[in-house]
């Protein structure tokens, strides 16, 4: 007796895990590529961010090695406050403000009231950034000097 | 045989574009962010070079003297000295004797801050986009001896400002 074995051709097609797979590569590559960017954006304010700390701190101190004594500001006086950076704002065509920062000081005399009177003056630069790429609060960063010290004469 | 169709083949066509896109603007955008962030850097440095050399100049000075302008100093140097104002002379002193003069100009209609040395035709610096800081109506000001620039560079990313300070310390 013949039996007739009758072959039947699959069909090709997709399985249920290829779009997921695929579905699923494709959100990675994308979250990737946005996690990178986030970055890169973080790491260049950061790269500004130091350069401006460094700056502020320079002229500050410029200022108190070269004013005159009567000049110098007072223990615990805000010495100077504004913003460490000022982007350009596309939309508005105007530039903002973001990351206000303040600069106190510290003085201590010694030998006050004499001729042989000296200040040293620390200065403490205060500033909020944001602590990660991600983040949408800002983190307090405080930075002190060293102290420099004035003589009256 | 199994093949694609050609809806699928079109559907892979566009995930692989959007895909490919997506990675392309990242890294153009990585790109053109390092390269703001250098722009930024390389004016940042220039007014940063051109702050020393004010406080280095200020403390070797001999003498130094503020005017409202160019034409105020070249009318009269010695009778139109002003407690602020856009033009700045410092007068240095070289080991023979020689006396040299350093002037820090700010213009206002040009937008320019420069420095030369000598007179006015030797420019040794020069900032461009230059606009008066907030609150102080001059570049160049005194203030018990305390001789100060404020300035602010406008840039197309980004609004820089700068002070710098310096005091002679041969006219203390």
């Amino acid at each position: 007796m013949n039996q007739t074995i009758i072959r039947r051709r699959r069909r090709a097609g997709y399985s249920l895990i290829d779009p997921l797979v695929t579905v699923l590569a494709f959100a990675a590559v994308i979250v990737t590529a946005l996690n990178f960017w986030r970055l890169a954006e973080y790491k260049c304010d950061r790269a500004r961010i130091d350069a401006r700390v460094s700056q502020i701190l320079r002229e500050s101190t410029d200022y108190l090695a070269y004013a005159a004594y009567d000049l110098l500001p007072v223990d615990g006086a805000e010495f100077r406050t504004g913003f460490l950076l000022h982007p350009m704002d596309p939309a508005t065509g105007t530039y903002k403000e973001i990351f206000p920062f303040s600069v106190t000081t510290a003085i201590t005399t010694t030998n006050g009231g004499t001729p042989a009177e000296q200040k040293q003056i620390v200065l403490t630069l205060t500033y909020s950034t944001n602590p990660e790429p991600l983040a949408t609060n800002t983190q307090q960063e405080t930075i002190r000097t060293n102290a420099l010290t004035r003589a009256k004469t | 045989m199994g093949g694609f169709t050609l809806v699928e083949a079109l559907l892979a066509l566009v995930l692989a574009a959007v895909g490919t896109g997506i990675i392309s603007d990242t890294l153009t955008g990585i790109l053109r962010r390092s390269y703001i962030t250098i722009a930024v850097t390389r004016i940042s440095d220039q007014s940063e070079r051109f702050a020393a050399a004010f406080t280095q100049q200020g403390k070797t000075a001999v003498n130094w003297a503020l005017y409202a302008d160019r034409a105020a100093y070249l009318a009269d140097p010695a009778a139109n000295v002003t407690a602020a104002g856009n033009v700045l002379v410092f007068q240095d002193q070289l080991s023979d004797g020689t006396l040299i003069n350093e002037l820090f100009e700010y213009d206002p209609a040009a937008q320019t801050l420069a420095r030369y040395e000598g007179d006015f035709t030797q420019q040794r610096t020069l900032l461009n986009k230059v606009v008066l800081s907030t609150g102080f109506p001059t570049t160049f000001a005194q203030d018990l001896g305390l001789v100060q620039a404020h300035w602010s560079v406008q840039s197309p990313y980004e609004q820089l400002d700068f002070a710098s300070y310096g005091s002679s310390l041969r006219m203390r």
